[in-house]
């Protein structure tokens, strides 16, 4: 046999406790090796591979089930599986097992386990480790005594508060009904660790199976009245208190709820603010001034009360908030009070229990959690200005300066102003609009622009062409004027001059061919005076009225005095400058040399008097004579006042010729200048 | 004996115009030049009592020949020679200094006329030409020298002129000698001249194509 012990003096003398017992027993099977638990748990991962089999000694600290043990050989425990259920040793065995390691879920473990008993032992010393080390991991199937307050009791497991966090403590065997009396009570409890863990093999959380309710003992048992606890203000939380040493003193605190949810609520007194969280759900309503009684936390600049339990002591109207600037809000000075703020809405998300509004407030993100509000109506556009009352409240771990804002119900959202109409996606879409309009009307004006322009230049070409048109045509009819004035005057008189010459040629007679001759001199001098006529008439220069009286009064006083006929003038020295083209000038002149030529042949008067006048741009020409007249109605036109006629005619012009037998004639020419252009 | 010079660019017209000059008794050709620049020099040399001149010609015009001449010469007459009956350019040649015109289209009587005309005293004012006379003396500056503007018994008989009286006329309505009116005439063209010379010159080197 062989035996660990602890030397201990009591009362003088020296007693060994004995701590685990070996008896020195070969094992059935020789193959096996034997090992420490401290061994097998260092084993590597290839030295599981193929998975030794080995031999262990300890005694059973957890007996959950017919499939597995767990064995603690006085450093460390093991749980040991069984391919077939067993009789399960007793709790306290002193037992070999053979068994193949295996790298198991989280920890090494022993499968396919035979176990035979070699004895009884004592249990081991339990570890009394921290929170950290019992979630850390290390203490898989570690036999441990924990130190805490039972929050719950439910059937067979206490959910047990200690220092830093909470535990499930399972009763594996026994009555479980022994445990509802520990509800509140301050308890010490031993058993077998066993962590729980996730997929990716991190601890969330360690349950403790407890073999027997022996093994819980009561250390202060629960208080009949929870509010028979010392009563704090929340400044004294934070100072010096004696009773402190104990982490399961309970205090009492007194304060108005200003926030309050299933889970949490808030409340203040004087300018102090504290957190509380409910043991279980209880319904309070912001205003009420309550009894809190819980566990003091530290660590946050406000205090914080665990598993609280309250007592509504009066009713009240929640205190003015205070209003703060986002420097001061996220200071953490106003954690836990009741703050008013105005802030710019940037998004509203719906959450399982609440609202939550995210808000731009001072340049940093805001959430602000609406309690309640699920079933409020809250539609407001993002961007809208609102101004919000509710408690500041601390987020994540201590130091950590995260804020949000609770409110409690959806009327403490005002809404300041909306959502102005100009958010940067409409003016951008605006401005893409307007932008499209522009271009729209630019891209019409230029077409437009262009069209006016083509449809100008089209327009001047046309007219340019019209304008050619008409200045040839023009000009070719005076041309063909010019050429039937030629062919007309001259043509006849040289023909007739050739016929003379012809006939003088054959003239022996010197008197008959002297005749001749001057018949010819007289014609081509005539004839000259027609070329005269008509160079005067296609004399662009000689185109006004003034020129043309000059000329007809020299042609008259030379034609009338060829025929030895005394002529008078009645013709302004002066003439308004009027123009008169040369087709005008020519018939109008050809006119007068008809009328003329009627004088010098006919009427044999001794004196004309030849008037020309302009009223306007009605030109009146009057040519008198003195001589013996004529009957109208009796002598039958002759073909010079027809011609005289045909001519005026022709230019727009008219002519009334009166007379009468013995006194004269008097031939009236009237012309509108202006209808002849 | 009247001595003529006769300015003339087509040869055989101014052969005709010679041969009749030198066939009238009492006159006599004393030089023949087919252009401006010949007279220019011609002229001055045989002191010519007239000069027939045409008023179309290539190089300078007989117009301004005529100025150049008259005013080199005070006391030659020029008669202009002219193709048409073109009272402007008439009018121009007398402004320049010209004291009488003839178309050449004219009988040679006609033509020996004027030039006796011219001698006795002066050429016959036509009613156009006074008209043109009496509108150049009305266009001019008012307050000019009564050296240059016409007397009032001048215009009366510019008037009458126009109103296509003769000159014996106008001395019978005037009951002036026959003389007198002509005389008148002869102090009408000479302010015409003395206005108008330079003048007329300028213009027509101004006009002068090239």
């Amino acid at each position: 046999m062989e035996a660990l012990v602890f030397v201990r003096q009591e009362g003088g003398k020296i007693v060994l406790e004995a701590k685990v017992v070996r008896l020195h027993q070969t094992a059935s099977n020789g193959k096996a090796a034997s090992m420490t638990i401290e061994a097998l748990r260092n084993l590597r991962p290839d030295e599981l591979q193929p998975e030794p089999l080995v031999r262990i000694r300890g005694v059973v600290t957890s007996a959950r089930d017919p499939f597995s043990i767990t064995v603690h050989d006085g450093d460390y425990g093991i749980s040991c599986w069984f391919d077939k259920p067993v009789v399960t040793p007793a709790i306290g065995n002193f037992v070999e097992v053979e068994g193949h390691v295996r790298a198991g879920a989280f920890g090494p473990n022993l499968g396919n386990c035979r176990v035979s008993n070699l004895g009884r032992a004592p249990l081991p010393t339990p570890l009394t480790p921290t929170w950290e080390q019992l979630i850390n991991g290390s203490l898989d199937h570690q036999w441990v005594e924990v130190q805490g307050v039972v929050q719950h009791v439910n059937l067979r497991t206490l959910a047990v508060g200690v220092v830093g966090g909470r535990l499930e403590a399972e009763l594996t065997q026994g009555e479980p009904l022994e445990l509802a009396a520990l509800q509140d009570a301050i308890v010490r409890i031993r058993g077998t660790l066993v962590p729980i863990y996730n997929e990716q093999k991190q601890v969330e959380g360690v349950n403790l199976r407890v073999n027997s309710p022996l093994d819980v003992e009561m250390m202060t048992p629960p208080i009949s009245d929870p509010f028979a606890v010392p009563q704090k203000t929340i400044e004294e939380l934070s100072r010096f208190d004696p009773s402190g040493v104990n982490p399961f003193h309970r205090v009492r605190v007194q304060g108005q709820v200003i926030y309050a949810d299933a889970a949490e609520f808030h409340l203040v007194a004087g300018d102090k603010g504290l957190r509380c969280f409910l043991k279980s759900a209880t319904k309070l309503t912001p205003g009420d001034w309550v009894d809190v009684v819980g566990y003091p936390k530290l660590g946050r600049p406000v205090p914080q009360l665990d598993e609280a339990v309250t007592r509504v002591i009066r009713r009240g109207d929640l205190p003015e908030a205070i209003a703060v600037t986002p420097e001061q809000f996220f200071s953490g000075k106003f954690e836990s009070r009741r703050v008013a703020l105005d802030a710019v809405l940037s998004s509203i998300a719906q959450g399982q229990r609440e609202k939550t509004l995210e808000l731009q407030f001072g340049g940093r993100f805001l959430t602000a959690r609406v309690h309640g509000g699920t079933q409020l109506p809250f539609d407001v556009p993002v961007g809208s200005r609102v101004h919000l009352t509710g408690t500041c409240a601390g987020r994540g771990l201590a130091g950590d300066n995260s804020y949000e804002l609770l409110v409690n119900r959806v009327t403490d959202v005002v809404v300041l102003a909306l959502a102005p109409w100009w958010t940067v996606k409409r003016i951008l879409i605006l401005a893409g609009i307007l932008a499209a309009v522009l271009l729209g009307a630019f891209a019409w004006i230029f077409l437009l622009h262009r069209k006016v322009e083509q449809r100008t230049a089209a327009l001047n070409h046309e007219m340019r062409q019209r304008k050619e048109a008409e200045l040839q045509r023009a000009s070719e009819l005076e041309r063909s004027r010019i050429a039937r004035d030629l062919h007309d005057d001259l043509g006849a008189s040289l023909t007739e001059m050739s016929l003379l010459a012809g006939l003088g040629q054959n003239q022996t007679d010197a008197g008959a061919a002297r005749e001749r001759f001057d018949e010819i001199g007289g014609k081509a001098r005539s004839l000259v005076n027609s070329l005269d006529v008509i160079v005067w008439a296609a004399d662009p220069e000689e185109d006004d009225i003034e020129t043309f009286a000059d000329y007809v009064s020299g042609f008259a006083r030379v034609f009338l005095e060829s025929s030895g006929i005394v002529c008078r003038f009645k013709i302004p020295i002066e003439f308004p400058s009027v123009k008169m083209d040369g087709r005008v000038r020519h018939d109008l002149f050809l006119a007068m040399k008809e009328t003329l030529n009627n004088i010098a042949r006919h009427s044999g008067a001794a004196e004309v008097e030849f008037a020309l006048n302009l009223a306007g741009e009605r030109l009146e020409i009057n040519i008198t004579d003195n001589g013996s007249g004529f009957d109208a109605a009796t002598i039958a036109r002759g073909n010079g006042l027809t011609n005289l006629q045909q001519r005026l005619t022709g230019i727009g012009g008219m002519c009334v010729i009166e007379s009468s037998p013995g006194h004269g004639t008097k031939v009236h020419i009237t012309l509108d200048l202006n209808a002849t252009k | 004996m009247t001595s003529v010079a006769i300015v003339e660019d087509s040869t055989s017209m101014r052969k005709s115009l010679v041969e009749l000059v030198n066939s009238a008794r009492g006159y006599r050709c004393v030089c023949d030049c087919a252009n401006a620049r010949e007279a220019l020099i011609e002229v001055p040399k045989h002191h010519p009592d007239v000069v027939l001149m045409d008023i179309h010609m290539p190089g300078e015009s007989g117009i301004v020949c005529t100025a150049r001449l008259t005013a080199q010469m005070p006391q030659l007459q020029v008669i202009i020679l002219t193709v048409y009956n073109d009272t402007r350019m008439i009018f121009e040649a007398l402004k320049a200094g010209a004291c009488g015109y003839v178309l050449k289209r004219s009988k040679p009587e006609e033509i020996l006329e004027a030039i006796a005309q011219v001698r006795s005293g002066g050429a016959p004012m036509t009613g156009e030409i006074a008209r043109m006379v009496v509108r150049s003396f009305k266009a001019r500056q008012p307050s000019s020298s009564e050296k240059e503007s016409l007397s009032g018994r001048e215009m009366e008989i510019l008037v009458l002129l126009t109103e296509g009286l003769s000159n014996k006329e106008i001395a019978s309505r005037l009951e002036i000698g026959t003389g007198t009116v002509r005389s008148h005439i002869s102090h009408i063209f000479e302010k015409l001249h003395v206005r108008c010379r330079s003048e007329a010159v300028a213009r027509y080197f101004q006009n002068r194509p090239g």
